[in-house]
Order: C-alpha cells, then structure tokens, then sequence
C-alpha cells in the first residue's frame, strides 16, 4: 500500500509532467489532452481525501 | 447587431440584480473584500476560471497565434500547470495564514507574515502601480468587444465597461464579484465550446482535416518555431511553465484565495481543478488566431482582433455568444483587479487616511479608492491606447510575479526575513525592467532572470543577516 502522501506527489507531477512532454512534441493536441488529465487528476485527489 | 446588443443588456441586467441582492455584504472590509472567507470551492474555482483568463488569453494571444503559430499554447498549458502545482502546495498556507491574520489581500498578507509595517507598504503600492497597466490592458479589451459587439465609438464603450464593473463592485464588494465571476464562467464555457465547434465545423466534421489544411498553409501555424518570443521551442515551453508559475501570486487573485471556506484537501482538490482546466480551454479560443490567418480571405490590421472577425465571418449566427464571451471573461478579470488594486492602495495608505476614514468608513474609503483608480485606468486606456496589449498586460504582472518568487515562494516555505523580502522585490523587479526596457533580452528571458534573482537575493540576504 503506497503511503496517500507519495501517491499523491506522484500523481501531481507525473501527471503535468506527461502533459508538458505532450506539449513539446505535439503541441495542439494538449488542448484535448490537458483539459481530461486535470479532471482526471483532481477527481483521482478528491478520491484519495475524500475521507479526511 | 440588435441580438448582440439585447443579450449584452440581459447580461448587464443579471450583474447588476446580482449586486442589488448581495448589498448587505459590504458592512465590514472583512465581508466587503474577502466575502466572510466562506465561499464554496465551486462557486470560488469558477469564479477564479474567468478572473485568470483576462483580455491577453481571448484577444492578445489569439492574436500572437495569428502572427505566430501556436506559440501561446506554451504559456497557457505552462502556465496551467504551474495553477496545479503552486496552488496546491501554497493554497494552504496562504488560506489559513491569511484567516488568522485577517489579511484582506497580497500587501496586507505580507505584511501580517512579515511582521513588519514597510512590507506592506511597498508591497502595496507595487502591487497597485502593476495592475493599474494590467487595468489599461483590460479595458482596451472591453472597449474593442463592446465596440465591435455594439457599434458605439471605443471610448464610450471602455467607459461603459468601467461603470458597469463599478456598480457592482461598489455595491456589494467581493460576493457580487464572485457570482458574476462563476456566471461569466459558463458564459466563457459556452463560448469555448463554439470555438471548438467552429475548428470541426471547418474540417467538414474532422478537425484533422482542419489542422492538416493549416499545416499545409504553413507548418509554422501547428508547430511553431517560438518566434516572437525568440527561444526554440522546448526551452520555451519549459520556461513558460516556470515563468508563469509565480503567475498564482499575481495581487489579482488573492482576494479569491483568502475568500475559500476552508484549505481541507476535498475542497482544494475542486478549486485547484476548476482554476487549472481554464489553461486549457482557454486553448480553443486561441487556436482561432491561425484558424483566421489560413482561412479568412483578407488579412487583418489588428491581429487583436482575430477572435471577432473569425466569429463574426464564419459563425454570424453564434457571433451573440462570442461577444458575450468576450465581455464575460474581460470583465471578470477587471473586476477583480480593480478590487485587488484598490485594496492594496488602501492597505499601504492606512495610516495617511486614518482621519477620512473615521468620518465616513472604512468601506466607504475604499470605495473611493476604487473610483479613483477606475478613473484614472479609463483615462489612461482612452488617451494613450496600447497597440500591443499583451506587452502591457504581461510584462508588468508577469515581472511582479516573477519578483515574488523570493518573499513568497522561498520565503513562505523557509525563512521569513523581512529586509530580505523587500530587498529581493524590488532589486529583481527593477533588474528585470531594466533588462527588458533596454532590450538586452526579450521580456520573457528578463520575467525569468528576474525570477532567479529574486530566490537568490532573499536567500543570500537572509543566511548573511542570520550569520550576523
């Protein structure tokens, strides 16, 4: 069971680090690409605190 | 043009019933100005959506896009990632340092952080003086889509802008603000979907075909070269996404963090997720830039301009939503500099102003305050109107912002010296100014020279003051 504060470093940066290379190859498609992985990413934050 | 105009006055209409409602909000500054810090994470992270997203990222950066390419994509997905990162690591701090202090905006939070009565004053009145040009910025944006939208002269139309944002600004502060934000919010929505719309209505239903058409027009326009911003591409984005980090301590969206309920991480995950998705949408809107240079038949004069000619020559039946638009998202972003300048000033002044405000209030003070820099923004946008809007709005807010890396971004997570914060502001922000003012490097480089500088000055100073 990975510890909620790792997972949790690991999603923020992983995911925006995935969208800045996505960016840099292929630019235009970050305007698709972006908009689902934020909502992605905040829904999957809002998942792990849900309790707290 | 009647539509434009009825749906501009329902628009109107709505704002100012919303401020009618919300007028008891302004009996204290706490509630004028913060909203009571109990504002729900949907209602504020919407509301913050349209506040970021200012007349630059719908006219001024469709516009480099029309010249340049894509290029602005970089600042905002940049910029959108450094939203996540920055607001969810400070929001808290922020959020909570600021209730416990009762700090109402950027000068007044420095200032009870610090400890010391000169940081709020300088930071106040720097914060002021940077927004005053974003302020020009705005309202040459306001005026250019109600003149467009309406077809009364620009002076009028800016003029008009200004009023209207000062109804409701004066009337109940911080809440109407909010709300018009969140309604402005969907009203952008609606006109970023449009825009989406419009790119696969071009390719007959396929945007690939819209984006291989363009291509084959002039690769630069899908995979731009970084040009104006004279950096290859890589660097450029990457130095957006630094640069534009400290964007979130831009004066302009305080009032929005310290307004949160609460810094629990359910309630951040929303606001932090609804203020990051704007970057992105807000890509749709600017892809029109390119879209107009490859498929409208005439050239333009002013690439500012690109979003309404596209919409008013390939969309005449939806050209009501864009306007709207437009007014929605520039509006927003007014409102919420005005109050964060005018509470900046008003915090760095306190002490000159003690007696007017024991006659009348000291919600009344700040009212006037508020008219005096709307005044003044108006004449100056009126008078001299920038040609090149995205160099008046960003290189002021963008420097700041990049000056506040040392006070804020160090100094809220380390050390506090307050010598340390004033010190580092202002010599990186006038060693920036000067870089890009002489034109030794363009004004990003310079945003991010001024970046560094300021990290390195407020960590030197504080280690040499601690060693003494």
């Amino acid at each position: 069971m990975i510890e909620k504060k790792k997972l949790e470093y690991l999603l923020i940066f992983g995911i925006n680090a995935i969208i800045l290379i996505n960016g840099i190859i292929i630019p235009w498609t970050t305007m698709f690409t972006a908009p689902i992985a934020w909502i992605i990413l905040g829904a999957l934050l809002y998942y792990i605190y849900r309790r707290e | 043009m009647e539509i434009v105009t009825l749906s501009l006055t329902l628009f109107i209409i709505a704002i100012i019933v919303m401020a009618v409602i919300y007028r008891k909000w302004a009996v204290s500054i706490e509630s004028y100005v913060v909203a009571k810090r109990a504002a729900s994470p949907w209602l504020n992270g919407l509301a913050l959506f349209s506040t970021y997203n200012s007349a630059w990222a719908v006219l001024g950066g469709p516009g480099v896009c029309y010249s340049y390419g894509i290029v602005e994509f970089a600042t905002f997905i940049g910029w959108a990632i450094g939203v996540f990162i920055i607001l969810w690591y400070y929001l808290p701090l922020i959020r909570d340092l600021g209730a416990k202090y009762g700090a109402t905006g950027l000068a007044s939070y420095m200032e009870a952080y610090y400890g010391k009565r000169y940081v709020g004053i300088v930071a106040g009145i720097i914060a002021w003086y940077a927004t005053l040009f974003y302020l020009v910025g705005q309202i040459k944006g306001i005026g250019l889509v109600l003149s467009y939208g309406t077809g009364i002269s620009y002076d009028k139309a800016a003029s008009l802008g200004v009023i209207i944002a000062l109804i409701y600004l004066t009337l109940s502060g911080l809440r109407a603000v909010l709300f018009v934000d969140a309604l402005c919010t969907l009203i952008m929505m609606s006109f970023c979907f449009t825009s989406l719309y419009l790119l696969f209505a071009l390719g007959g239903g396929n945007i690939l075909n819209t984006i291989n058409t363009m291509y084959k027009f002039d690769p630069r326009t899908i995979f731009p070269t970084g040009e104006p911003y004279t950096a290859d591409p890589i660097t450029l984005w990457l130095f957006s996404t630094i640069v534009y980090s400290m964007w979130q301590f831009t004066p302009y969206a305080w009032q929005n963090y310290l307004a949160l309920r609460s810094s629990k991480k359910t309630d951040l995950s929303i606001f932090v997720t609804l203020a990051t998705v704007s970057g992105a949408f807000i890509t749709w809107v600017s892809i029109l830039g390119p879209v107009g240079r490859v498929f409208l038949p005439y050239k333009l004069k002013d690439p500012d301009t690109v979003v309404l000619e596209v919409s008013k020559y390939f969309l005449p039946s939806l050209y009501p939503i864009f306007i709207c638009g437009l007014f929605a998202t520039v509006l927003a972003t007014l409102d919420s500099a005005l109050l964060a300048a005018s509470t900046d000033l008003y915090h760095a002044i306190k002490g000159i102003i003690k007696p007017l405000e024991k006659r009348v209030g000291s919600v009344n003070v700040l009212r006037i305050i508020l008219i005096g820099t709307s005044v003044l923004v108006c004449y100056f946008a009126i008078v001299y109107m920038p040609v090149y809007m995205v160099y008046t709005m960003l290189i002021g807010m963008t420097g700041v912002s990049a000056a506040l890396t040392g006070p804020l971004a160090v100094g809220l997570k380390w050390r506090k010296d307050p010598l340390a914060a004033i010190i580092s502001l202002i010599l990186s922000l006038i060693i920036a100014q000067l870089l890009v003012f002489y034109g030794i490097t363009p004004w990003l480089t310079g945003c991010f020279v001024g970046l560094i500088l300021s990290a390195v000055i407020y960590i030197t100073v504080t280690l040499a003051r601690s060693h003494r």
